[in-house]
């Protein structure tokens, strides 16, 4: 179900108003993580099998970490996360392995693993999942210096229903962002309508359904272009347009996305954590990941950089785990492997600009910091053409075209780009002017308002979330 | 904060429901096929006389000359689609064209739903009857990307003409693709309609077709198949050619109108599948010829 359409709505708003009658408060989780099913199962229904299939591993060796004995914690903890990977990699990477091990479907192996479908936002509730086991864990250890709060309590009924909604929580099922146990579970309190944080709410809505209906689901009618063969008849300008606007568009879409969820959940009480941070204004890869998918991005430190040794040993060490890392997470986002290509990129562009802060000390000025952003844009931009073209000799040919093409501009093609990557730009540039002048944010319901009236006037045809797929 | 903003967004609201039928089409333009067909397809469902013939299809029969049709004929023509999208509109809708015309060579696309939708939904068309500004036409990135159509264009020459010397850069004729990127297109086009498609499928669309055009033709439409030529080395690939036996066996000549656009052994098309103007001209004054000989 896509939060654009009309039975979410209608599945939100007939939630909303069960949820909050007095007299069903004590059933508030079960109605939530009712809706939750539903959302799920809305276009496939047979799915959510598989989503009681992990609930149900996540339980109960959270629990049997919790409450078991002391010898055999470690145990469930591997357990437990090596049932969720393997979930995940059976379900994700089998026709991956598929083609690169058994060359397509070719016998009776390869043709099952390809023949499995992939369940939609699996990445996110397995990644939830591993998060619940791990600080489960770790919080039972007597040197545990994260200082996780009690998630389990002593009835596996009442760990059952909270892990549920944890697991299915629909702002967050299918893309995100990534909730850590340690940030769910002491939220899981009775809610009141007075308590909801309607300004938090608002602006997350507007703003998240803005940058989705309006700028990414209509910049998707252009990029609909960097299509091969399509793209070969376009000129250098055009294709670089395009590149820019796909840029743009997964941002908004994904960003959109985000801020959509976090709107969601207040009105449910529930707060999420940010995912984006204007990210397009970084001035290093590094900052990029500090902004970019920040739920991911310390999911993946916590659970897989700091465990591997972080930087804490040596300078070689740290530039092969961030390596690591990066690699897997670019697999995380699909299972192809052009999309480890593309994680390879940007763990070699953190190691290099690590082993480049050893020797270059740039100085202060904001004129060096614009050159710096506008560089670490156009990297980050140009990798992009990665997730859109999964096959690398069409990468290669889009490159290619975008250097020896004689064909004349599209100019219609780029003024739709431009149109709706403007607002983005707008965005961005709000973000700057408030930091600077604190004053327009007496201004802010104008924003809103025009905002709100563009949603209204100028949406795009609905597309299905670019993150989706992940 | 929301109240001033709701009401900030229903002054806007408002204001650009007056503004709009005064604003100067000079810098009017509809961006991208997907708004095209969206367009299309509201000015079928709002503004299309009851007496219009209909042409159904997609990119292919898009390329029929509206000037060579006239005022009587309506395209549902959908690049990216297929026919079934023209042909739900037409049945969600009720509307009985006097003779509509099926393009039979993508079969295989289903309905767009999202576009068909859009189109008939019952609350969508009432708001669109009450105001303009909620129909594709009235957009206001309409006029925004016409106004940087215009000016994108405009620097660019300008910048052309710099480099030149200041000599004004040669308007260029369009030019036929390059050797190079025609030898791709054609290898993509081979692999796609090299494919033959599932018989269950092929057989579930035209049964589901058949029933379309027995409820028309039940009342009163006449209809008639067509198919667009493509290049000569790809109309006999699997997907064509499945495609065609199998209307062939379930729309028999005796038994349905077919309308042969036969146009010789020579014709051309830009990218193996589209005809060029010249081709497409022609094919426009079979079906307009048909359908006066249908009348």
């Amino acid at each position: 179900m896509l939060f654009t359409s009309l039975p979410f709505v209608i599945l939100v708003l007939v939630a909303f108003a069960i949820y909050y009658l007095p007299p069903l408060r004590r059933w508030q989780i079960p109605v939530l993580t009712a809706t939750s099913f539903l959302f799920y199962s809305w276009e496939v229904p047979v799915l959510v099998f598989l989503l009681i299939a992990s609930i149900l591993i996540n339980v109960w060796t959270s629990y049997k970490i919790a409450t078991g004995r002391k010898s055999s914690q470690k145990f469930w903890a591997i357990m437990g996360v090596a049932l969720n990977l393997g979930m995940l990699i059976l379900f994700k990477y089998g026709p991956l392995v598929a083609k690169t091990l058994f060359g397509g479907d070719h016998g009776s192996v390869g043709h099952f693993l390809v023949s499995i479908p992939l369940p939609i936002g699996i990445s996110f509730f397995t990644f939830q999942g591993i998060s619940l086991v791990v600080e489960v864990f770790r919080s039972k250890q007597p040197d545990d210096p994260f200082g996780y709060p009690e998630m389990v309590p002593d009835s596996f009924m009442e760990h059952l229903k909270n892990t549920m909604l944890f697991k299915s929580f629909f702002p967050s099922l299918v893309a995100g962002p990534i909730i850590k146990a340690h940030e769910f579970y002491p939220q899981i309190v009775p809610k009141r309508f007075s308590e909801i944080s309607w300004d938090v709410a608002f602006r997350a809505l507007v703003t998240g359904y803005f940058l989705k209906m309006v700028c990414a689901d209509n910049l998707k009618d252009s990029t609909f272009w960097i299509e091969f063969p399509y793209f070969l008849k376009e000129s250098p300008l055009t294709l670089a347009a395009l590149l820019f606007g796909y840029s743009m568009q997964i941002f908004s879409d994904f960003a959109g996305y985000s801020l959509i969820a976090i709107g969601l959940a207040a009105l449910f009480g529930y707060t999420l954590p940010q995912n984006f941070n204007y990210p397009y204004i970084s001035r290093s890869f590094t900052e990029f990941w500090q902004r970019w998918h920040i739920s991911l991005s310390t999911w993946l430190r916590e659970y897989l950089y700091i465990p591997l040794g972080g930087n804490r040993k040596g300078n070689v060490r740290t530039y092969i785990n961030l390596f690591i890392v990066m690699f897997l997470g670019g697999l995380w986002h699909g299972a192809a492997w052009s999309y480890a290509v593309w994680g390879s990129f940007h763990g070699l562009a953190l190691a290099a600009e690590r082993f480049g802060k050893n020797f270059i000390k740039l100085p202060k000025h904001w004129l060096i910091g614009v050159v710096q952003a506008l560089l670490v844009f156009s990297f980050v931009t140009l990798a992009w053409l990665l997730f859109k073209l999964p096959k690398f000799e069409h990468v290669i040919a889009y490159l290619n075209t975008m250097v020896h093409s004689r064909a004349e501009s599209n100019f219609t093609l780029i003024a739709h780009v431009l149109t709706y990557s403007i607002p983005v730009i707008c965005y961005y540039g709000w973000y700057l002017l408030k930091q600077r002048w604190d004053k327009v944010r007496r201004y802010e319901f104008l924003l809103f308002g025009i905002l709100l009236a563009a949603i209204i006037l100028d949406s795009g045809t609905t597309g299905t979330f670019i993150y989706f797929q992940f | 904060m929301i109240k001033r903003t709701l009401i900030t967004t229903l002054v806007l609201v408002l204001g650009y429901h007056f503004i709009l039928p005064h604003l100067s089409r000079n810098y009017f333009w509809i961006p991208g096929q997907q708004r095209a067909n969206y367009l299309r397809a509201q000015q079928f469902v709002h503004d299309a006389p009851a007496s219009a013939n209909v042409v159904v299809g997609s990119s292919m029969s898009n390329e029929l000359n509206p000037e060579i049709l006239g005022p009587g004929f309506v395209k549902l023509t959908f690049p990216a689609g297929g026919s079934f999208t023209g042909l739900d509109i037409i049945h969600q809708t009720g509307k009985q064209p006097p003779v509509l015309f099926i393009e039979i060579n993508t079969l295989m696309r289903d309905t767009d739903k999202g576009l068909a939708d859009d189109a008939t939904s019952p609350w969508r068309r009432k708001l669109r009857d009450a105001s303009p500004v909620f129909k594709e036409e009235g957009r206001p990135s309409n006029y925004q990307v016409g106004f940087l159509n215009a000016w994108v264009g405009r620097i660019c020459h300008g910048v052309t003409k710099v480099l030149n010397g200041g000599k004004k850069a040669e308007p260029v004729a369009e030019q036929p693709m390059d050797a190079s990127v025609m030898e791709n297109v054609m290898k993509a086009n081979r692999e796609h309609l090299g494919k033959p498609p599932l018989e269950s499928d092929l057989a579930a669309r035209t049964k589901r077709l058949g029933e379309i055009v027995d409820a028309l033709t039940k009342a009163g439409t006449k209809c008639v198949f067509f198919e667009m030529p493509i290049d000569p080395t790809l109309m006999d690939l699997a997907e064509p050619l499945a495609v065609r036996n199998a209307m062939a066996s379930r729309f028999p000549q005796d038994r349905y109108t077919w309308l042969p656009l036969d146009l010789g052994t020579v014709y051309q098309t830009s990218d193996g599948i589209h005809l060029v103007k010249a081709d497409a001209d022609k094919a426009t004054l079979k079906i307009v010829e048909k359908a006066q000989n249908l009348k």
